[in-house]
């Protein structure tokens, strides 16, 4: 008996390729679910719990604690608690047998402070230094004519401050040129800073006068200066509406705040301006050199061996570990050029380094290094689809070869350069390895924008949002607040990448409605 | 159109005045094999000027001689004159990108640009930047009007060259080169990718544009260089096997492979 048909087998191949690209998706699904939640879980309004611990040599101890976890299911619980003589918040893991539930009489508040830390308290009373020896119990008016009295002395303080700049400078050429002329207004100068010296403590005495008194869960009254604390909350008397309001306020200040508690609390202002910065910097670099490489490849240079090996090494530059860039960039562009470039330019403040300590225009030289391959591959990818008859047409109606290269090759490759682009961004955001090397840091001091001639500071190091994650898993073993701030920042970070791919994806979708020739 | 009512003048006769291009012991190596192998044809001024054979034979390569295109291949040789206007065109210092103003080209595929018809048919203008944007938009529409297409596009000027359809699009790559006011064409196998109706269309607008310019074209049909050339050239292997006008190279072919290729033996 003859087969009369070949047995169709192919529905194993559809199978195996489906669950492949169905597990991919899933996995995918996955990964941004977990960071959606755990990043977001940062933002959350944890409930307050009056709790009697004992420890490990039988001391009872007793306190106002966060509770991070449910304590109906799990025996081990994770209560965030706060140590007015240290004070830091500590963490602590304590047995289910180990704990006693109190109930709650009077509301515990939660103090979130200006340095990140966070107080849990309760009989609140205010004090005003205006009216000695008045002390009320906490309301919301009071609270907030005490903020309008704090607003107030540290507008005053603000400018006092900056008056007294400007003196202290004038002070020092005096000091300097010593004619007698100058001893008279030397003098003058002199009381005249004093005077402001002794109004300014008066107005500082005057701030930490108005005070916070509260107790904690032991009885103890501890009092602290109102200045010093952002905002309060009642965290268990708070509506669903509240609880949203203080996640938004939360959220804000994840984006608009430095980083406190060494990068474990606060927010990521800082490490989301230098990521942006970086990313920008590097497009700026990177994309005309990779375009005119790829533009000399494709249009210009002879094929011959020398082309072939250029091309071959350029193509796998793009698999080099991104550390080696990293060493590469600090040997080469800080040691190197940036030494030489001190001796040349900054040789006064010499021996303490400019440009010949890591910084933001090396990491973003080192990151467009990184992503030059990529570049310049799409990029000649896109000139390959460039359809000889209309470079040809274009010569014929009398272009030079540099016009039909800008008005014809460029904007139908226009696409594939954007592309490019994307891939660079999405790269460049992304890298921690070379950065650690060549410029970022864990907390920087100053931004590298400000309001200072060139304002532009490209020889500052910088914060990354990428390197925040890397410094956020090293605290995530002593703080959950921490781990969750990480993944927050992951988030934000995914959140970056995915805005940064968008926009440059609708500029390519444009570009090649446009410019479609087929 | 009546082939028989055509009076073409015999090339011998021909004076300078009524010659466009005279092409003086042309030979061109491209990537080190020759090509063109000494061709001096003198091609009137104001006819059409079929250039015939077969695949591979360098028609083509003679075309593009005369503006110049073979030098986009880099590895060219070129000897000879090629004579327009008492320049020669091969001369190292002569301006090719004016040249090729002066010398239209149109391709067998039409190669329109991802743009507007409108900027299309003005591109090489707006290269020139010496107009200005009415005298433009006067070339732009005299073009069309010269290519028979003006009445198809006129209410749709400002979209994409790409909805028109092959024959259309053919005709506006003539547009493109006429709106620079060349005074010769170059037609390189113009409707070989057109349909019956479409290359009627353009054999027609052709016969109008020779009132005015001087038209060279490479065909591989026969039938159509018989009926629209006055003068038709056959090159054989780099070789200009023979050159007359169009009924006396068709009708009495004076050498063997003449004859062999427009019979079709040579297959």
């Amino acid at each position: 008996m003859t087969k009369l048909y070949k047995p169709d087998n192919s529905f194993i191949t559809i199978n195996l390729a489906a669950s492949a690209a169905a597990m991919l998706s899933l996995a995918l699904i996955g990964l941004i679910m977990f960071v959606l939640i755990k990043g977001l879980s940062y933002f959350i309004v944890y409930p307050t719990v009056n709790v009697q611990i004992t420890d490990k040599h039988g001391n009872a101890l007793e306190y106002y604690a966060q509770l991070y976890d449910d304590k109906q299911v799990q025996e081990e619980h994770v209560l965030l608690v706060y140590h007015p003589n240290t004070q830091k918040n500590q963490q602590l893991f304590v047995h289910d047998d180990n704990i006693i539930y109190r109930p709650i009489i009077h509301p515990i508040w939660t103090l979130n402070l200006n340095d990140g830390s966070q107080i849990f308290a309760s009989h609140l009373t205010l004090q005003s230094s205006s009216v000695p020896n008045k002390i009320e119990r906490y309301s919301r008016a009071a609270y907030s004519d005490l903020r309008d009295e704090i607003y107030q002395l540290q507008t005053q303080l603000r400018t006092l401050t900056t008056t007294l700049i400007p003196l202290n400078i004038e002070l020092a050429t005096f000091t300097e040129s010593g004619s007698m002329k100058d001893k008279i207004r030397y003098e003058k100068t002199h009381m005249q800073i004093m005077s402001l010296m002794a109004q300014k403590q008066q107005l500082e005495t005057q701030l930490n006068g108005i005070q916070i008194h509260y107790q904690q869960a032991d009885g103890t009254p501890i009092s602290i200066p109102l200045y010093q604390v952002d905002y309060l909350i009642d965290s268990n008397g708070l509506s669903l509406l509240e609880r949203m309001s203080v996640s938004a306020l939360k959220m804000w200040n994840f984006m608009s705040d430095d980083p406190k508690q060494s990068n474990a609390s606060g927010g990521v202002f800082p490490a989301l301006f230098g990521t942006l910065l970086l990313v920008f910097l590097m497009t700026i670099l990177v994309m005309p050199f990779g375009v005119l490489t790829a533009l000399y490849l494709h249009e210009f240079a002879p094929y011959n061996y020398f082309t072939i090996i250029l091309r071959t090494i350029i193509t796998n530059l793009a698999g080099i570990p991104a550390i080696v860039y990293g060493v590469f960039g600090l040997g080469l562009f800080v040691f190197v050029m940036g030494t030489t470039l001190d001796q040349w330019l900054y040789s006064d403040t010499l021996p303490s380094p400019t440009f010949g300590a890591p910084g933001l225009l090396w990491a973003a030289l080192t990151m467009a290094l990184l992503t030059l391959p990529v570049v310049i591959v799409s990029t000649e990818e896109g000139l390959r689809q460039v359809p000889e008859g209309l470079k040809k047409g274009a010569m014929a109606l009398g272009a030079t070869k540099f016009e039909m290269i800008t008005k014809i090759v460029l904007p139908i490759a226009s696409p594939s350069i954007v592309t490019g682009g994307i891939l660079a961004i999405a790269r460049a955001a992304g890298e921690v390895t070379p950065l650690l090397l060549v410029g970022a840091v864990m907390s920087a001091p100053v931004l590298p924008v400000d309001n200072e001639f060139p304002f532009i500071h490209l020889e500052r190091q910088f914060m990354h949002l990428g390197v925040l994650v890397f410094d956020g898993v090293f605290h995530s073993q002593t703080t959950i607040d921490a781990s969750s701030m990480m993944f927050a920042t992951c988030l934000l970070l995914i959140l970056i990448v995915i805005v940064l791919n968008s926009m440059a994806s609708w500029l390519r979708y444009r570009l090649k409605k446009q410019y479609d020739w087929q | 159109m009546n082939l028989f009512s055509r009076k073409t003048t015999p090339l011998k006769k021909l004076t300078p005045e009524n010659i466009a291009v005279n092409i003086e012991s042309l030979s061109v190596e491209l990537n080190n094999k020759v090509v063109l192998d000494n061709i001096s044809m003198r091609i009137p001024a104001y006819s059409i000027t079929s250039i015939i054979g077969q695949s591979g034979c360098g028609k083509t390569t003679l075309l593009n001689s005369m503006n110049r295109m073979n030098e986009l291949i880099t590895d060219h040789k070129i000897t000879g004159h090629i004579w327009m206007d008492k320049r020669d065109i091969n001369h190292k210092r002569e301006n090719v990108a004016r040249l090729r103003t002066n010398v239209g080209m149109v391709f067998q595929q039409p190669n329109p640009f991802p743009m507007t018809i409108y900027e299309n048919v003005g591109f090489g203008l707006k290269l020139q930047q010496q107009y200005s944007r009415r005298q433009i938009d006067d070339a732009i529409e005299k073009a069309l009007i010269n290519a028979g297409l003006w009445d198809e596009v006129k209410d749709r000027l400002h979209e994409p060259a790409m909805i028109l359809s092959g024959g259309q699009q053919q005709r506006l790559m003539i547009a493109r080169a006429l709106a620079l006011k060349p005074q010769i064409l170059l037609l390189d196998e113009p409707t070989s990718a057109l349909d019956p109706l479409a290359t009627l269309f353009i054999e027609e607008l052709m016969q109008s544009l020779k009132q005015h310019t001087t038209i060279v074209m490479v065909t591989h049909n026969m039938q159509q260089a018989a009926r629209i050339s006055d003068y038709t050239a056959f090159i054989h292997k780099g070789e200009l096997i023979e050159y007359t006008d169009s009924d006396s190279l068709f009708t009495q072919p004076k050498h063997k492979q003449t004859e062999d290729y427009i019979t079709g033996r040579y297959g």
